[in-house]
């Protein structure tokens, strides 16, 4: 019983390009090692009766195609994962889909594989979508490859045609740091080589599939150091704080000395638990809760080690990206980022170069798109310890979030701190905004008006300054087509520009706003991301979004400065509202519908809700 | 001590690190409780996650009325032995209705008195994140989703659009109104379960492990006889056999199999032989093709 229960795992995916066969492959394995229940071949009998062509009783890529889009399609849609276990491991499979569209889910299984059998049709040879996913596999450091060369019965188990496949994928990837591949012949709707030996494959004198499966040893990094990322701090009934996280390196004992990171302060290790007891020391791997000698001010994301030296400090660094959304990447945007337990904001800062799979060469780029892998510079909005990947797999990886929806939108890898951080020192000012606040009599804050061309954002924006004169209140008016003649006028009216068009008067506004004083802006600024990087620069409730709104139809019937029909007739390209987007706000402070309202009435309300925020007496 | 990266260690080193992050991140957590023995394994490793503190989130059990009456006992053991409240909800409206497995179909049953009222158990909570014991190995359905499964403003499932889960860095923001279903036991396998039960020496139902029990004849089916709800038709006959539950759900949904397993290490050998899955005696898992994912699509666990 103990001698099972010892058993070490292999996790590995199955990936390639459409039909060479890798659900097929996985069914086959499971089936001809007696992994499949009875139920489950009769359930399987009826799904292939139901969804198959083929002439086999079973179709066996139905084991793992679990979804109903999936089995009506005939394609795998996303990972599905398998357990089995052999007498000498057991087995983690994640199966994963060949198609382009569907490579975030070939990530989401790669990410957390130690192998990768990489399949070919016999019959198509190696595809764009081969090395694509070879090259993911480099990029996740995965060492060890197995290419399954399918389909063999298509090409009369030809021995040549084999080589020729093998040679020519081992001089495609001689560079992207595998350190073994096995290549091996098979079919897998009849099950040659997989479990079983085959009479028609008897020139090949490797392993079986599962022989090679079950032997092959996973070198494992093997760092001494101890390292420990505080995932949680906790305090209970008598307020006694504990530290829980899981050590990623290295090892401890009660009365060690530790660093707290980034600030490197020293401690002592009191306490540690380990699942439902005290014990005297731990390894690399296991969860704990810790006490520490001192009770210092510990936060989620800090890490305690061993060894302060051995870390870089940086709030840059530069990275293999994989991006996984269908919304591009553009410089200068801001997204969250999840780096060990830390989340908070980051921005790519440079695109160094994009590989294009069909040649392999670096190219330029200002913006990445779906499936795109890339090296890039990325800058956080703070200092952290930084750990390459290839050093440490759990403090080397990332993600990229976006601030809007969400959505999970990249992998990353730490190559290094980034070689660009320049050393900037920032001045602060002894006079304070608070200081500056308290000379005017009232406080600073930022008006941010958003809208299409023409909705009345101008002149809502004017009529609320001479409001504000009036009442003795230092204002000062950010408009967009006025900037866009002097600071901006080297941006054109592209999604990128437009980040960076808003991303510099963001930037004017709070200088303004630290001098003490109210910046109205009036600024179509479409895309929500970049409305809320510019929110994110000022504290909480200081910066006010008011939507001011209009239907397209009314701002055509409208059209002031005619550039809608402009538009309409293609004189103007990339316009907002004809053939670029606006992003209506989710959530704004205050809106204002410039159709039902009259201008003086929007003035006076929107003076009216400002006016108490700004502590000023309304007589 | 020597820590051995072996697959029980291993698997419990992820359960854990999976229920603290959701303590450093949700509002209001709450763990699925079930009777069952995943949720026993599942409330252990809650206990180990925060140990020596408390766990930092309350658990709830929806039910249906219609549990073993041996599972209604155990429920009270467990809440003592691990100091820990478990919450009850119904779907009061269902039980006014009479809706039960007898007379109602069980897809009808299944969909009120269990999807309706954990959707009806989630809203009135608001819990933001819900723990569940469900794992990858069950169903080909299940074996798709993720660790940390999003779910839509009405608990729906959208297999085609789930979020990339890369590493173990999970990605746990939440949209208004969004919630998420976390599956600390994604990557276990039942006889991962089993060999934790028996290393940890985990309390379970007593309906697990092989007994004389009277049970009828039914779709063949053995349908364990617990109280006088299940009408026995002149057919049928009541008889003593020597059996256990694989999966424990409710009566009389959940059929009960023919061994003399009575040790957890006894289950061990026989769930390595045998030639039948775990869900087999699960009959709301046959009402149509895919009938898992259409109930999972609709909110189900």
């Amino acid at each position: 019983m103990d001698r099972i229960e010892d058993k070490e795992t292999l996790k590995f995916i199955t990936c390639g390009s459409v039909d060479d066969g890798k659900s097929t492959l996985i069914g086959r394995l499971l089936y001809d090692k007696k992994a499949i229940y009875t139920d489950q071949i009769e359930e399987l009998k009826k799904a292939t009766k139901k969804y198959s062509d083929t002439n086999e009783q079973l179709d066996l890529s139905l084991l793992l195609d679990g979804l109903s889009s999936e089995r009506e399609q005939k394609i795998t849609i996303d990972v599905s994962y398998k357990y089995f276990e052999t007498n000498k491991r057991k087995f983690i499979i994640a199966d994963t889909p060949g198609h382009e569209q569907y490579t975030k889910n070939m990530v989401t299984g790669a990410s957390n594989a130690k192998l990768a059998i990489i399949l070919v049709n016999g019959k198509k040879g190696i595809l764009d979508q081969s090395i694509r996913h070879s090259l993911i596999c480099s990029f996740l450091k995965i060492k060890n490859i197995i290419l399954a060369i399918n389909k063999m019965d298509l090409i009369n188990y030809n021995a040549s045609k084999f080589m020729k496949i093998s040679e020519q994928f081992n001089d495609l990837v001689k560079n992207f740091g595998f350190e073994s591949v096995y290549s091996i012949p098979i079919s897998a709707l009849y099950g040659h080589n997989v479990v079983k030996k085959s009479k028609d494959l008897n020139w090949f004198k490797g392993q079986t599939l599962i022989n090679y499966l079950e032997k092959i040893r996973i070198k494992k990094k093997t760092n001494k150091k101890f390292i420990f990322p505080v995932q949680l701090v906790s305090t209970d009934s008598k307020n006694k704080r504990r530290y829980l996280g899981t050590i990623r390196s290295g090892n401890l004992k009660i009365g060690d000395k530790v660093f707290l990171m980034p600030y490197k302060e020293e401690n002592t290790i009191k306490t540690i638990y380990f699942s439902n007891k005290k014990v005297t020391n731990a390894q690399d791997g296991q969860p704990l809760s810790l006490e520490l000698k001192k009770e210092i001010d510990v936060s989620r994301g800090d890490i305690l080690c061993s060894q302060p030296t051995d870390f870089e400090i940086s709030d840059e660094l530069e990275a293999n990206i994989i991006w996984l959304d269908k919304k591009q990447a553009f410089i200068g945007r801001l997204y969250y980022i999840k780096i060990g337990y830390n989340l908070f904001g980051a921005q790519i800062i440079k695109i160094n170069h994009k590989i294009n799979i069909k040649t392999g060469l670096e190219e330029k780029s200002n913006t990445l798109s779906i499936n795109d892998l890339s090296v890039v510079e990325i800058s956080l909005e703070k200092k952290i310890t930084i750990s390459s990947y290839e050093e440490n797999k759990k403090l080397g990886s990332f993600i990229l979030i976006d601030r809007v929806n969400n959505n999970t939108l990249a992998a990353g890898m730490i190559n290094k701190v980034s070689t660009n951080s320049k050393n900037i020192f920032y001045n602060s000012s002894t006079v304070s905004k608070n200081d500056r606040n308290k000379l005017k009599g009232h406080k600073s804050k930022v008006l941010w008006l958003t809208g299409m061309s023409g909705a009345g954002k101008s002149t809502l924006a004017n009529m609320l300054e001479i409001k504000l004169y009036k009442k003795g209140i230092h204002s000062y008016i950010l408009d967009g087509d006025n900037l866009r003649k002097g600071i901006n006028k080297d941006l054109s009216f592209s999604e990128e520009a437009r980040i960076e068009n808003i991303r510099r008067v963001a930037e004017i506004s709070k200088l303004m706003y630290e001098a003490g004083i109210v910046v109205i802006i009036a600024l179509i600024s479409p895309y929500e991301t970049d409305r809320v990087m510019a929110k994110q620069l000022f504290k909480k409730n200081d910066f006010i979004e008011i939507y001011v709104q209009a239907s397209l139809s009314t701002l055509e019937k409208r059209d002031v400065k005619g550039l809608y029909l402009k538009a309409r007739k293609g004189k103007i390209k990339d316009f907002t509202g004809i053939d670029s987007p606006y992003e209506i706000p989710s959530s704004p402070d205050i809106t204002i519908n410039t159709e039902t309202m009259s201008k003086e009435d929007a003035a006076n309300y929107l003076y009216n809700k400002v006016s108490k925020i700004l502590r000023v007496n309304n007589n | 001590m020597i820590f051995k990266k072996n697959q029980l260690n291993v698997l419990e080193a992820e359960s854990i690190h999976i229920f603290r992050e959701v303590s450093a991140n949700a509002k209001k957590p709450v763990l699925l409780y079930s009777i069952g023995k995943d949720s026993s394994v599942l409330l252990h490793l809650a206990k180990k996650a925060f140990y020596p503190n408390k766990i930092p989130f309350p658990l709830l059990h929806i039910d249906t009325g219609w549990k073993f009456s041996e599972m209604y006992r155990f429920k009270s053991i467990v809440s003592k032995l691990y100091a820990v409240n478990i919450e009850t909800f119904k779907n009061h409206e269902g039980e006014e209705n009479n809706i039960n497995p007898i007379t109602n179909n069980s897809e009808i049953y299944t969909d009120i008195m269990k999807t309706q009222a954990l959707k009806k158990a989630l809203d009135y909570y608001n819990f933001d994140f819900s723990f569940g014991g469900a794992r990858r190995d069950e169903e080909k359905s299940r074996a798709k989703e993720r660790i940390f499964s999003l779910r839509s403003a009405n608990h729906t499932w959208d297999p085609k659009q789930q979020r990339p889960e890369l590493w173990d860095l999970y990605n746990m923001k939440l949209s208004e109104k969004q919630n998420m279903r976390v599956f600390p036991l994604s990557n276990w396998t039942e006889l991962d379960v089993w060999k934790y039960i028996k290393r940890e020496k985990i309390k379970i139902v007593s309906l697990y492990y092989a007994k004389k029990r009277p049970v009828i004849e039914r779709n063949k089916m053995l349908i364990l006889i617990d109280d006088e709800r299940l009408k026995i038709k002149k057919s049928e006959k009541v008889t003593m056999k020597m059996i256990r539950f694989r999966t424990l759900g409710c009566y009389p949904l959940t059929a009960a199999i023919r061994s003399t397993a009575n040790s957890t290490k006894k289950i061990i050998q026989e769930i390595s032989q045998r030639k039948q899955s775990e869900r087999q005696g699960r009959l709301i898992d046959k009402d149509t093709n895919s009938s898992m994912e259409i109930k999972k699509l609709q909110g189900y666990f």
